[in-house]
């Protein structure tokens, strides 16, 4: 991937925020010495005419980028933190209250008014003048090394000149570092060099900063020459293609970054791993082949959306060993449960024989022996059946696996750690009643072999079942209710089952999930489908995941204690956290689609809706 | 009451300072930090053998020790090992830990064929409840274990196929020691034990397999239960000077010499068999102090481990620190047979050496796998960027008690103040790592 | 060899000083008396009982077609041994190696009463031993701990596997040295520059003699495990060995036996072990991918011992703790059985076929009988390749296989 490119513009961005932002870690008295003068003197606007800048602040940045990046509307979201909804959430947290008696919290309250004390005003308006109106970054490749250039349209001239002023604080601060920082002038423009590699100046209200003082002259005579140049085409196509309101842009030239640095764009066509190569087989051949790679991220109220496109090659489709993720069905509606409960549902257009079929292309050689094993186990258990032969090809697209909380009705102990129940959701082809039949017989053998294991520890094994639901035959083993023997504890988890409704069948750890998802699946008119044109598709759901973070409570903290070698108190304020934030999240998927001639890959976080706050609710923190 | 581990007298049998502070807190709990030592030297000997004796082990152990239970519903080895080793970390009643490995050692099972770590958890609460009170009863209750009667067949033992296995071993390994029975009463035990059984989890008294008849066992005639049996054996002289031989070995030295067993064993037979109290006498005695006992042990791998844990104040994944004694020997919950850790120099071997060392490494340098992240700076303090001697004696001071022999400390001092040891953190981190890699350091 | 004359030459080896590290195998041979401390053996284990039938295959016999219905190796799946029988076709490493007369295969190999059980066999085999209660010692390790082998400062065995350390590897002084990886050697562990400097101290704090008796025990295994460790990376950082080695862990424990012989290492014998064989269900593809690998990693191995100029004082011997049923199962595998072949290379060997290939007509419940006894291998391999009494060392006499070439 393009990790050391990425490493080294988040060295790079990373860095001149944090010098911006005061974090360095020089002594207090230095730094509250050097402050005072950013408080004294602000520079004085500039004396004369305003000067012209470019209408469109993306023009400034140079037509060779490989990589562009635009931030719309940040500034002022950064200035709407103290008194946002997401500020009060965060503090009506549980969690929250608790890390607020932890020494991390005062440290961090601590780091904070220092960064004020030397910025000169309020954390959030200072990273409000920081990041602007908008915010432009590119870099590109010069010389073997990534070249970053950066602007920033502030709010007006004194803003940027106080952004400026801070920069010489931190260059007098500096005095005693290895490599200090430095003003020098570069064409009539006053530039702080901070650690030998940003350069930072401003024309008018915008913050300019490069990566050497070459790029930064070259920068500085287009905020100069003003008027309306173009933007880069890399930018100007990811604008378009992106989403209203978008709050980031961003944009790759893939092609070009493979053709100069190959090492940094190289995704593996043939995975090590079947399970890797069968989810990620084709977003990694697209990634490999693709000339560039958009991404957006929009915030809209309490939804957070993220979107990397991948266009689809102006070449043909996917080759043939591809098929197996069957891209050509992507126009029809694919199909998803939603049982109650729900952890985690997800659906994936999978052609499990052309994927067995193919596999030699989209695996490497060390992969053989995980497929000849899957060939072995899955042949005891379907009893001399041959995986690729018999029992493949009955497996229609899609697949989906479910995980669901589960409520233990009818249960007479529930056990003490909760496991959530988990289905498999297949469609078959071909005969679909005999493939249920096999079905049932494998879950006898897996029954069977469950229960060698349960004799040999002497403890209850698993009953067979034969049963009706809905006029569905459902076969599967359940513990006995009366049984002086021990259960195994976590066994009480489980009640593995089968079942075929119409053209589905069913493989579910537990009686009550399949119950439940043969409702869902026998009453056409509850049927929920994903958005158009998804390839692959998972979905979270907060609730009921906070309801069983509290429930298994002891069994994660212990478990953080044990074998993460966390504290008591860390490992509780870590699971308390968890189930904060499940208990906030409303809705939260990731999703491969293919709309408007690109390949997608989504992510939507959807907080839940909140009452608004009380002034109850402003209590602590800054 | 005899002359048996006579008192040591504070003056005038010798001073009860650091030196013999450290010994007797290395000894009865799993060492002290200078502070601590400081506060016993302040507070006398016999305060602080009573609060050895004492029984409150804090709340963090508690709540590990709670959530043993659950972490052995899942059957797995290392996260239970895990559990227990974090107690022992935490614990601020490190004796009733210490007693329980010793017991844990002495009526040795394992996982490994028990199967369900469950049982074994609940075997190591048993050790824990009462390994400090009366041998006897000790040993009656390991009898009705489930755990023990899986491990030995005696779940398998009945009238009709009696398994001489379980009533070998109570003779044998857990009370009187080789020669002091006979091959019959070995046969005549087993059939007292019959029906001894396991049913849903808890002791079971199967009538129809048990053996009623009289039987004569030690020379004892007209037993017929199990339980007799273990009164008889362990009311044999034998048994007290069996038992006293593996106190030594855990609280004395890894050889005692015969006057010491004698003595230990006198005592031990004065109260009864009952371990506190004997221990009480033994850590208040003359033959505790005696400098031909000091650092006369070399320490089992578990011991050392929760030593340094404690000592250098960390975190650990307490998991992998289970796997870690493993490798030098001694894996919690699954000794290699029922004879348990012979302990001493069977310690010692290349393998567990470059075990042993292997953690003196992660502990120094903090270590992934292992979890460990050691403050040195602030374990070092003030020493931290002093000369070499100032260094190493803050560190010897804070890992081994001072216990180093004067080449060795040498050569760490002039390590210290060579260039190769760098600076800062990572120099008093290399320091300590060759520190606890010295032969010197598995001395306890 | 005169007793005395024995007796005196080890206790002079004895007294001398740890043996400085040797070149590579330019090792004077022991002179007169006493086991040869320049022969190698190296013990490829095949865990889980290996399918012999389908690796020296009989195919031209009726019978096994009749009885390998779904697992029948046919002629174009092997390279031709003899008459009818074939090797195969994915162990053609080790054809080549046949043809040029360095492959011994005695077949049939097993033992009187075969226990399908997997810890007995296994016992039976690493102890030498069918006593009931078997030995808590191996016959490899045995031979290791002899004072003609066990000099002071000399590794005589070690295993490059993971896992549990063999029985054949414990011997009465403890488990041989064990390592998986190159990384394990690394005593000097700790980040940062200056390892170096830190192996020397770790070194130097077990130097002394001073100290109770106990710190001098110490001080004592320290030393020897650091001379251990010292050695063998010496070798391993002087060893070349090529890298055509497969992924497999079969493969990195061979290219690690291949490093510490290559880079000079004195020792007697070196322990690998390959897992998997225990094919009960769909045989045919597992099997096929262990045999690769197998043959591919003996390839690379043998290539590297070669042009090491050790081929000659390198034996290979690959074995299982048995071999399968004759007629495979319902589930396309088979199910455990009795006599299998053992795999000899090396260039002091006399290639070719060896022993009674077991009757497919005259079956012992199912199973191969075995026509020769897996002790009459270990005891040419004590008496005649490291001149080391054999009876002594596996408890009885057993007659003797005409494997070794003698030579100079």
């Amino acid at each position: 991937m393009a990790r050391s490119l990425a490493r080294s513009i988040v060295i790079r961005l990373g860095g001149a925020v944090a010098v911006a932002g005061g974090l360095s870690l020089l002594p207090l008295a230095a730094w509250a010495e050097a402050a005072w003068p950013a408080r004294a003197a602000v520079a004085a606007p500039q004396a004369g005419a305003p000067r012209p800048e470019v209408a469109d602040l993306a023009s400034l940045l140079p037509d060779d980028a490989l990589l562009v990046a635009e931030l719309r509307g940040a500034g002022a979201l950064a200035r709407a933190l103290p008194t946002g909804t997401l500020r009060d959430r965060l503090f009506a947290l549980p969690s929250w209250k608790r890390f607020q008696k932890t020494p991390p919290h005062a440290q961090l309250l601590a780091g904070i008014a220092f960064v004020e004390l030397v910025g000169g005003m309020p954390v959030a308006e200072l990273l409000g003048a920081l990041l602007g109106d908008s915010l432009v970054l590119s870099v590109a490749m010069g010389d073997g090394a990534p070249q970053l250039v950066a602007a920033v349209r502030t709010a007006d001239a004194e803003a940027a000149a106080h952004l400026l002023q801070l920069a010489r604080s931190l260059i007098a601060a500096s005095k005693e570092e290895p490599k200090p920082g430095r003003l020098d002038t570069l064409d009539g423009h006053e530039v702080a060099v901070l650690r030998e590699q940003l350069w930072v100046g401003a024309v008018g209200r915008d913050l300019l900063a490069a990566g050497s003082a070459a790029k930064f002259r070259e920068l500085a005579a287009r905020a100069v020459a003003g008027g309306a140049r173009a933007v880069p085409p890399l930018l100007a196509g990811a604008r378009a293609a992106a989403p209203q309101g978008a709050l980031l842009n961003l944009a790759l030239d893939s092609k070009r970054l493979a053709a100069i640095a190959p090492d940094s764009w190289k995704f593996p066509l043939e995975q090590d791993e079947p399970f890797g190569a069968l989810l990620t087989g084709d977003l990694m051949r697209l990634a490999a082949q693709a000339e560039v790679v958009r991404g957006a991220v929009v915030l809209d109220g309490a939804t957070l959306r993220v979107d990397v496109a991948l266009p689809a090659p102006s070449s043909s489709p996917l080759p043939e060993a591809y098929r197996c993720f069957a891209h050509a069905n992507a126009a029809q509606p694919l199909p998803i449960v939603r049982p109650p409960e729900l952890l985690l549902t997800s659906v994936m257009r999978r052609d499990w024989a052309a994927f067995w079929a193919d596999h030699g292309e989209l695996c490497s050689d060390a992969a053989e022996p995980a497929f000849a094993k899957m060939k072995s186990d899955f042949g005891l258990l379907f009893g001399g059946k041959s995986l690729a032969d018999d029992v493949l090809p009955m497996l229609g697209e899609p697949m989906l696996f479910v995980l669901a909380r589960q409520g233990f009705a009818g249960v007479a102990e529930p056990p003490q750690v909760r496991f959530p129940a988990g289905a498999f959701v297949y469609r078959t082809r071909g005969d679909a009643a005999k493939f249920g039949r096999d079905l049932e017989n494998a879950v006898q053998m897996g029954i069977a072999f469950f229960n060698a294991d349960s004799a040999q520890k002497q403890v209850m094994p698993f009953v067979l079942f034969l049963e009706e639901h809905r006029g569905v035959r459902i076969v599967g083993g359940r513990l006995p209710v009366d049984d002086s023997r021990p259960a195994d504890p976590y066994r009480r988890n489980f009640s593995p089952c089968a079942a075929y409704v119409g053209e589905w069948a069913i493989a579910s750890s537990t009686e009550e999930l399949l119950k439940q998802l043969i409702d869902e699946l026998s009453a056409p008119d509850r049927a929920s489908f994903t958005p158009a044109g998804a390839l692959a598709y998972l979905e979270l759901g907060g609730a009921a995941l906070a309801r069983l973070a509290v429930e298994d409570r002891e069994a994660l903290i212990t478990n953080a204690v044990v074998n993460d070698g966390k504290s008591r108190d860390e490992a509780e304020l870590q699971q308390e956290f968890l189930a904060d934030l499940a208990r906030e999240t409303e809705r939260m998927h990731l999703a491969t689609r293919l709309r408007d001639g690109a390949f997608h890959v989504e992510f939507e976080w959807a907080l839940a809706p909140r009452a608004p706050a009380t002034p109850a609710s402003r209590e602590g923190g800054p | 009451m005899s002359d048996a581990l006579a008192p040591y007298v504070v003056g005038r049998d010798g001073p009860f300072g650091r030196a013999e502070a450290a010994h007797l807190l290395r000894r009865a709990g799993f060492g002290a930090r200078p502070e601590e030592q400081e506060r016993a030297v302040a507070a006398g000997l016999a305060a602080t053998v009573e609060k050895l004796l004492a029984d409150d082990e804090g709340k963090e152990a508690a709540q590990l020790g709670a959530s043993g239970a659950l972490v052995a519903e899942g059957d797995a080895l290392a996260p239970l090992q895990g559990v227990w080793l974090g107690r022992m970390v935490a614990t601020r009643a490190p004796l009733r830990e210490k007693l329980a490995l010793l017991w844990h050692g002495h009526f040795a099972t394992s996982l490994a064929k028990v199967q369900r770590a469950t049982w074994m958890w609940w075997q190591y609460e048993l050790f824990r409840a009462r390994g400090a009170g009366r041998f006897g009863e000790l040993a009656l209750a390991v009898a009705r274990d489930p755990a023990m009667l899986v491990w030995l067949d005696g779940s398998s033992n009945e009238k009709t196929a009696p398994n001489e296995n379980f009533a070998r071993e109570l003779l044998e390994l857990f009370t009187l020691g080789r020669g002091e029975y006979g091959e019959r009463d070995v046969q005549e035990a087993a059939r007292c034990f019959t029906g001894w059984h396991v049913k849903e989890q808890r002791f079971w008294f199967n009538e129809r397999a048990h053996d009623a008849k009289p039987k004569r066992v030690l020379g004892r005639d007209g037993l017929q239960d199990g339980g007799e049996v273990v009164d008889v054996a362990v009311a044999h002289p034998a048994c007290a000077r069996f038992v006293a031989t593996k106190l030594l070995k855990a609280f004395v030295a890894d050889a005692p010499d015969e006057a010491a067993i004698a003595e230990t064993a006198a005592a031990f037979a004065e109260e009864g068999l009952d371990v506190h109290a004997t221990l009480r006498r033994l850590f208040l005695s003359r033959l505790f102090f005696d400098r031909r006992w000091r650092r006369a042990r070399i320490a089992a791998p578990v011991e050392w481990c929760v030593s340094l844990l404690r000592r250098t104040a960390t975190r650990s994944k307490l998991a992998a620190v289970g796997t870690a004694t493993g490798e030098m020997g001694q894996a919690l919950f699954a000794p290699p047979d029922v004879k348990g850790w012979d302990g001493g120099a069977a310690w010692v071997s290349s393998r567990t050496l470059l075990a042993r060392g292997r953690f003196a490494a992660a502990l120094a340098y903090g270590d992934g796998a292992l979890g460990t992240a050691v403050d040195w700076a602030m374990l070092a303090g003030t020493a931290a960027d002093r000369d070499g001697a100032t260094l190493v004696a803050r560190l010897a001071e804070l890992l081994v008690d001072d216990g180093l022999e004067p080449a060795t400390r040498a050569r760490l001092v002039a390590f210290a103040d060579s260039e190769g040891a760098g600076g800062g953190a990572t120099r008093i981190a290399r320091v300590a790592h060759l520190l606890l890699s010295a032969p010197e350091a598995l001395l306890v | 060899m005169a007793t005395t004359r024995r007796g005196f030459l080890t206790a002079a080896l004895g007294a001398a000083a740890s043996l400085p590290l040797l070149p590579r195998f330019a090792f004077a041979r022991a002179a007169l008396a006493g086991a040869r401390r320049d022969r190698l053996l190296v013990l490829v284990d095949l865990a889980g009982g290996n399918d012999g039938l389908n690796m020296v295959v009989p195919f031209a016999d009726p019978l096994y077609q009749k009885a390998r219905t779904a697992l029948r190796i046919g002629r174009d799946g092997v390279l031709p041994l003899a008459d009818g029988i074939g090797l195969r076709r994915e162990l053609a490493p080790l054809h080549t190696r046949f043809e040029a007369g360095e492959l011994a295969i005695v077949q049939g190999v097993g033992y009187p009463g075969p226990d399908r059980s997997h810890f007995r066999s296994t016992d039976i085999w690493h102890t030498a031993s069918l006593a009931p209660v078997a030995p808590t010692t191996g016959w490899i390790a045995r031979l290791g701990e002899r004072s003609d082998l066990a000099l002071p400062g000399r590794i005589p065995l070690v295993v490059t596997a993971g896992g549990n350390v063999p029985l054949a590897c414990v011997g009465a002084r403890g488990p041989a040295p064990q390592f998986e990886r190159v990384e394990e050697l690394d005593v000097a562990m700790g980040p940062g520059a200056g390892g170096d400097a830190r192996a020397r101290e770790l070194a130097a704090l077990a130097e002394g003699a001073d100290g109770s008796a106990t710190l001098r025990l110490l001080r004592e295994t320290a030393r020897a495990t650091h001379r251990q460790m010292a050695q063998m990376e010496q070798a391993v950082a002087a060893s070349r060995v090529s890298g055509d080695y497969p992924k497999a862990p079969v493969g990195a424990a061979l290219r690690l036996a291949a490093q510490l012989l290559s880079g000079g290492l004195e020792l007697s014998a070196c322990y690998v072990r390959q897992e998997g064989y225990d094919t009960h269900a769909y045989q045919a593809d597992l099997h096929a991918l262990l045999l690769r690998d197998l043959g591919a990693a003996l390839g690379a191995f043998w290539n590297d011992i070669v042009a090491a100029g050790a081929a000659d004082r390198v034996v290979v011997m690959v074995w299982s703790e048995f071999g399968r049923r004759v007629q495979e199962n319902g589930s396309k595998g088979t199910d455990h059985g009795a006599a299998a072949p053992v795999l000899l290379l090396g260039q002091s060997l006399r290639g070719g076929l060896h022993g009674a290939a077991p009757r497919l007509d005259a079956l012992d419940d199912g199973d191969l009988r075995f026509t020769t006894d897996f002790r009459s291998v270990y005891a040419t391999l004590l008496d005649d390749w490291f001149e080391a009494p054999s009876t002594e060392l596996l408890g009885a006499p057993f007659a003797k296989l005409p494997l070794i070439r003698r030579s100079a």
